[in-house]
């Protein structure tokens, strides 16, 4: 096979080598020093001397790799033993992304990703890194190749006789050349909001806290040992109450942390974010450190979730994911900032209808009627929580008799079955179907009919007694699947089978309104 | 409580279902004597590796009981309760004993469809059908125990009418 095409910067071995740099070498120096003097130090030079090979390997597969766009396609061959070649059609390309590191925006150079559907673990194609010259040059041109392409293969769209049946597409099929428009635009405030009112700062001071005692464990932190050793000892010379008094400040300090973690962390991840819609793309921009540019054709977004963690909601805000597919399970853990689901981070509640109508032009969100759930899902919900409950209490009760105290957490279960219960919901408009659920993140999928994969029903055998059925509906995108849990079983039938009947007609019509895309 | 497909639209009611073939059950019973065979080759090594506060032989034997007991009544049960339909627009089925599932996969949707003849399947003369969408949860189908020939014909067909499109 011929090695045509171009090669990708240089800085590729270097930061290939930073990477190595960063799995082998801290991890030998870290592990070392934990381990002790004379067999660490041999640890250290066996990873040490592991990595030359690996960076000749980077070497070799630097020269390997080449690329080259041609017609309608990305070819990529790559490999030094076994040569591969990778041809990836644009029109079936799902995501643009492209990322810079704060390293990479020092040498000036840039990652391109572009992603199929085809779910794999890593990225349909990955140019890491080009020179960002070179990486703006091969975006434009993905860009305008895709648009050529989508134009050719519609024929003679300008003077269909359905022209007016168009206009009802609305920006799916606008013309590329058009302005783009700003949908959103995060301030520093905004940010700072996101990071304080997301469920994720709790985790992270569980997760300070380890790593707190992981340090300790190594040995890392002596003088925080001390530290703590000192305190506890006056806090158990004033007591019980003292030991409390201190555990509890110990507790709110490691939120207090966390929380600023969370408030600091989203504020650089999401600098500067902006929501831009541009022809048939929707694109992202964030990042304070590491800078990301993602571009989602409209027409791939497979569902969009409207996410409200706890303190978002009465605060009238809440956070979006517009989900593609194209990303496998891997990416999908970490999905927050690109890949399978476009992640806008905030907005206030008042915007989201405009931000959902942009993707989804043809919803009518103004005559949706939320059906509640079937009431017995409260005590199904109620049950699911009171029965460890009870168990637990047993259990304690019979070496002590003040276990039996656990059973008052049986009144804070009834509260979260009941507001468990309220916030299920589902609703049907023209063309999409809008599933509700969660307590502590209330989300609202909306699930537009043309993108529906498979549907399920479920019923375990505690709902058929009380005949209750959950239906999912699944699509190709980066999120779970929606769940409509606890339905009245006669309703959920008839509305799979509705669903089903829709999901396939709106399918057909979309194929026929654009062959292309069956191709 | 809905009438089973007497013409009309077709998509709105539950559809009259198909059973799998017959032999599905000695399939099922020799995969589940296979299986406990297996648990029951693991306990007893067990009971002979370490020693322990029940004479030797007893949980070999429980294990044995109950992977034969299993054998027995799970089969038919699961039998029973599979059943599936190929409609005019997409493929119904429902499944599952204990937690029941009633699928839908659109025609439309369909990615491929393949055969799987396991080396029981074959020496019964049956074979599955494995459906495959581009969804993530259930997005990968089986309709277990066919015989060879008709899972061959709902594969060709199931085929034939998803060449519509695969573009998500």
């Amino acid at each position: 096979m011929p090695s045509e095409g171009r090669r990708l910067h240089g800085f590729t071995v270097v930061s290939r080598g930073l990477r190595l740099g960063r799995q082998l070498i801290v991890p030998a120096i870290l592990g070392g020093a934990s381990v002790g003097e004379g067999f660490g130090a041999a640890a250290q030079w066996t990873l040490v001397i592991l990595a030359i090979p690996s960076l000749a390997i980077a070497v070799a597969q630097w020269l390997a790799f080449r690329y080259r766009l041609e017609d309608d396609e990305l070819i990529i061959d790559s490999g030094v033993l076994s040569r591969r070649r990778r041809v990836i059609p644009l029109d079936r390309v799902q995501n643009v992304d492209l990322k810079r590191s704060a390293l990479e925006r020092l040498a000036g150079v840039a990652e391109l990703r572009l992603e199929t559907a085809s779910g794999g673990s890593d990225a349909e194609a990955g140019l890491a890194v080009l020179s960002l010259d070179e990486a703006h040059a091969l975006q434009a041109e993905l860009r305008r190749r895709r648009a050529a392409g989508v134009a050719r293969a519609s024929g003679a769209a300008p003077d269909r006789p359905d022209g007016a049946g168009r206009d009802a597409i609305g920006p799916q099929e606008r013309s590329v050349g058009s302005e783009p428009e700003t949908l959103l635009e995060l301030s520093f405030s905004d940010l700072a909001i996101a990071g304080a009112t997301s469920n994720e700062a709790g985790l992270i001071a569980a997760g300070l806290a380890t790593g707190v005692e992981i340090l300790d464990d190594l040995g890392g932190l002596r003088q925080i040992d001390a530290w703590l050793e000192s305190v506890f000892t006056q806090g158990a010379a004033l007591g019980i109450t003292g030991a409390l008094l201190i555990g509890t400040a110990l507790v709110v300090g490691f939120i207090i942390l966390g929380w600023l973690v969370s408030i600091v962390a989203t504020v650089v991840r999401f600098w500067g974010f902006t929501l831009t819609l541009a022809g048939d793309d929707l694109r992202r921009e964030y990042g304070l450190l590491s800078r990301h540019q993602s571009t989602v054709p409209l027409k791939r977004v497979q569902a969009i979730r409207i996410e409200q963690t706890l303190l978002r909601r009465p605060l009238g805000l809440a956070a979006l994911k517009i989900e593609t597919a194209g990303a496998g399970p891997q990416q999908r853990e970490n999905a927050q900032g690109g890949g399978a689901e476009a992640y806008v981070p905030i907005t206030r509640h008042s915007d989201v209808g405009r931000l959902v109508r942009a993707v989804f032009p043809d919803a009518r969100f103004e005559s949706v009627a939320m059906n509640p759930v079937h009431p017995v899902s409260r005590r199904r919900s109620f049950v699911r929580l009171a029965v460890p409950i009870v168990l637990a209490a047993a259990v304690t009760a019979w070496f002590d008799t003040a276990g039996l105290a656990a059973a008052a957490l049986l009144v804070p279960a009834w509260f979260f079955a009941r507001a468990q219960y309220r916030a299920r919901a589902w609703g049907r408009i023209d063309g999409y179907a809008i599933v509700r659920g969660g307590v502590l993140t209330r989300t609202n999928a909306v699930i537009p009919d043309r993108k529906v994969q498979t549907l399920h029903l479920w019923e375990t055998p505690f709902q058929r007694r009380w005949d209750l059925a959950t239906l999912m509906i699944d699509t190709a995108g980066g999120g779970s699947a929606a769940r409509a849990v606890d339905l009245h079983r006669p309703t959920a039938r008839q509305l799979l089978l509705t669903l089903a009947s829709d999901a396939e007609a709106a399918r057909r019509k979309e194929l026929e309104r654009r062959p292309h895309l069956s191709r | 409580m809905i009438d089973p497909v007497t013409g009309g639209d077709e998509g709105s009611r539950e559809p009259e279902l198909r059973p799998l073939h017959q032999r599905a059950i000695t399939l099922w019973r020799l995969t589940t004597l296979g299986r406990g065979a297996l648990i029951t080759a693991v306990v007893l090594g067990g009971e002979l590796a370490f020693d322990l506060p029940v004479p030797t032989g007893v949980l070999t034997t429980a294990a044995a009981v109950l992977a034969v007991a299993a054998a027995i009544v799970i089969p038919p049960a699961r039998y029973r309760a599979w059943g599936f339909a190929l409609r005019e627009r997409d493929l119904f089925l429902r499944r599952g004993i204990l937690f029941r599932s009633t699928s839908i996969v659109p025609h439309a949707r369909i990615q491929h469809v393949d055969t799987r003849h396991g080396p029981v399947d074959r020496w019964l003369g049956l074979a599955g059908v494995v459906v495959f969408t581009a969804g993530h949860r259930g997005a990968i189908i089986t309709i277990p125990a066919l015989e060879a020939d008709e899972a061959e014909e709902i594969r060709d067909r199931l085929a034939a009418e998803s060449g519509v499109g695969d573009a998500v």
